[in-house]
């Protein structure tokens, strides 16, 4: 069927109640935007604050932080402790160990040879010389053959420099007459480029026997 | 002030994205309110509907409610019951128009509301600033002449109307006949329910109001003829101001033309004869109606409006005009209706809703074909389940097996 529609309703009040819906309509339209508007005022409300705060924040831990130069003036400070004191302790401390220098010696000396006193003693290095223990060596000999033997292997021996038998002199013993003898030396602690560390040279050459 | 006749080709489009305007249909003692959505291609959905106790408009049963009461009660049903609010459109009962059907020659819209204009003050008597005027072409041209339905609303009901809907917070956007209305929603449904869609296009529709009858008659999906009938169709049962006081003393002059037919003369207690008066000049329209469309006759004939409750109405009519005859069954239109949607009442409202929703998809509904009375015996003679043995009315006659091979 066709639809048709037959309006009684004159053009004016149909104007007012168009009006009523009109406004209707405005004024939700009104109300939305009102809620979006408030709502967005609000949010950026929200959205100031919390970077207010976060400012703030920053701020306070920026004033209460150390400044960039007194942290480097720190470490320059700590770098320069710490170089002091690998200074020292490489000064002092010695690169290998006594009981290697004592059995290489021990093991060097001939059969009828006996050591009465080692002394390691760190010598003062001359300006430019490398650092060095100076060897003391104490001891009994049956004879200066003996003596000299034991003069011979330090100085074949490279780890030792200025071999000198500072001392001999005979000694009578309940089992007959001995040679005393003192013998020093110098034992250099830094080696040229491209050898060995002078410890592991002194552990092989007393592991060798 | 004229009415307006304007097509909805656009309209139901592009209201159909939500909820139809809030329809107010001014019964004689009550007054509805339905608000329909498109729920689906089936049926409309109901977002809500109320019946508010009162006559809205004048000449109703009891006292007349005051606009500012009848919209103060309006506005809080509306906010209680789930009415969208906005727009609104009011369905005026039969009795308060005043209709007749000239001739004219063809003419432009313009040129037709202006004579219509002329011709309805001269026919009813009415001046132009009391009334509101409204006019329909029926039918198709013959000689160059067409037949225009002219309708005539008096301005103090337009009024009230629009008083009562502003006091609702509603905003009226409309003023319909309410039979014009139930045609629509008949028409829809009909064209939604039918089988054959010739069938949906030619038919008559019996739109009872308790003092006014309207018989409608639409031809290839056109109104073609429309005529009132004054008389008490009030179904029987009802209270004695509305039955009987209600057909005398009106406030509101019948139109001229109207035919006034059963209670006038005397009091009427048999509703049988009141059916026949109603069928006997439905008939003599139906006949009139044939002579001058070349023996055209509706193929069906649909009852409704508020006072369509009886059945024996629909049996009248049908044995009297020879045409098909059923009331009308609107709530099917909608669905998951509120328990107040009940009966024919509600048609001028689902009318109202209609016309800013689009066309039902088709739904043909397959009636059950009248069965003979004996066939319900012929059933019988089968045992079912039930454990009964009907005897045989007829004798059997005996068949053997030599004789079936014979």
């Amino acid at each position: 069927m066709n639809d048709f529609v037959v309006d009684f309703l004159p053009i004016d009040l149909r104007r007012r109640g168009e009006g009523v819906g009109a406004r209707r309509r405005s004024t939700l339209l009104l109300a939305l935007m009102t809620v979006l508007v408030a709502g967005t005022a609000a949010h950026s409300w929200n959205q100031y604050r919390a970077a207010a705060a976060r400012r703030e924040v920053s701020f306070a831990l920026t004033a209460s932080s150390a400044k960039v130069d007194d942290v480097i003036d720190r470490l320059a400070d700590e770098q320069r402790r710490l170089a002091s004191q690998l200074a020292i302790t490489d000064a002092l401390g010695c690169p290998m160990q006594a009981s290697d220098v004592a059995a290489t010696i021990t093991n060097l000396m001939p059969e009828r040879t006996s050591l009465s006193l080692l002394r390691l003693e760190l010598a003062d290095p001359a300006p430019g010389a490398p650092r060095a223990f100076a060897v003391t060596i104490r001891g009994f000999a049956r004879g200066n053959a003996d003596l000299y033997e034991l003069e011979r292997r330090l100085t074949a021996r490279g780890s030792f420099a200025a071999v000198t038998v500072s001392e001999n002199a005979p000694t009578d013993t309940p089992g007959g007459r001995v040679q005393q003898f003192t013998v020093t030396c110098r034992m250099p602690l830094e080696e040229p480029a491209g050898s060995a560390a002078p410890g592991a040279r002194v552990a092989r050459s007393g592991g060798s026997r | 002030m004229f009415g307006r006749s304007t097509s909805t080709g656009s309209r139901p489009a592009r209201a159909n994205r939500g909820n139809a305007p809030v329809a107010i249909d001014f019964g004689r003692s009550s007054t509805r309110l339905l608000q329909l959505n498109h729920a689906d291609g089936m049926a409309y959905g109901c977002r809500a509907a109320a019946e508010i106790p009162g006559a809205g408009m004048p000449g109703g049963s009891g006292p007349l409610a005051s606009e500012a009461d009848l919209g103060s009660r309006m506005r809080q049903v509306l906010d209680g019951l789930g009415f969208v609010r906005g727009l609104a459109t009011v369905t005026v009962p039969a009795e308060c128009f005043q209709s007749d059907i000239a001739r004219m020659p063809q003419m432009t819209d313009a040129e037709l509301a202006d004579s219509v204009r002329f011709e309805a003050l001269d026919r009813f008597g009415i001046r132009p600033e009391d009334s509101s005027i409204g006019h329909v072409r029926l039918g198709g041209t013959a000689g160059g002449t067409q037949e225009v339905l002219m309708l005539a609303l008096p301005r103090a009901c337009v009024q009230r109307a629009s008083a009562i809907a502003s006091a609702a917070g509603l905003g009226l956007v409309r003023i319909e006949h309410a039979a014009l209305a139930a045609l629509r929603a008949v028409g829809r449904q009909r064209a939604s329910e039918c089988a054959d869609p010739a069938e949906a296009q030619d038919f008559a529709m019996l739109h009872l109001e308790d003092r006014v009858a309207t018989l409608a008659i639409v031809r290839e999906g056109n109104l073609s003829f429309m005529r009132s009938i004054a008389g008490d169709w009030a179904p029987a049962g009802m209270t004695s101001i509305r039955r009987t006081a209600s057909g005398r003393g009106t406030s509101l002059r019948l139109a001229d033309d109207d035919i006034p037919v059963g209670s006038e003369g005397g009091p009427c207690d048999s509703a049988g004869w009141r059916w026949c008066s109603l069928a006997e000049e439905s008939l003599r329209c139906l006949r009139h109606f044939q002579r001058t469309s070349g023996g055209w006759w509706p193929r069906a004939i649909a009852i409704t409006g508020p006072a369509a409750m009886d059945p024996q109405a629909a049996a009248t009519i049908e044995s009297v005009c020879g045409a098909p005859c059923a009331l009308s069954v609107p709530i099917r239109m909608i669905d998951a209706p509120e328990p107040c949607i009940q009966g024919n009442a509600w048609i001028a409202a689902i009318g109202g809703n209609c016309a800013s929703l689009s066309a039902l998809a088709r739904n043909p509904r397959n009636e059950p074909q009248a069965q003979p009375l004996r066939e319900p015996a012929r059933r019988n003679r089968t045992v079912a389940g039930t454990g009964t043995i009907a005897l045989e009315p007829e004798p059997k006659p005996i068949t053997t097996g030599e004789g079936a091979a014979a």
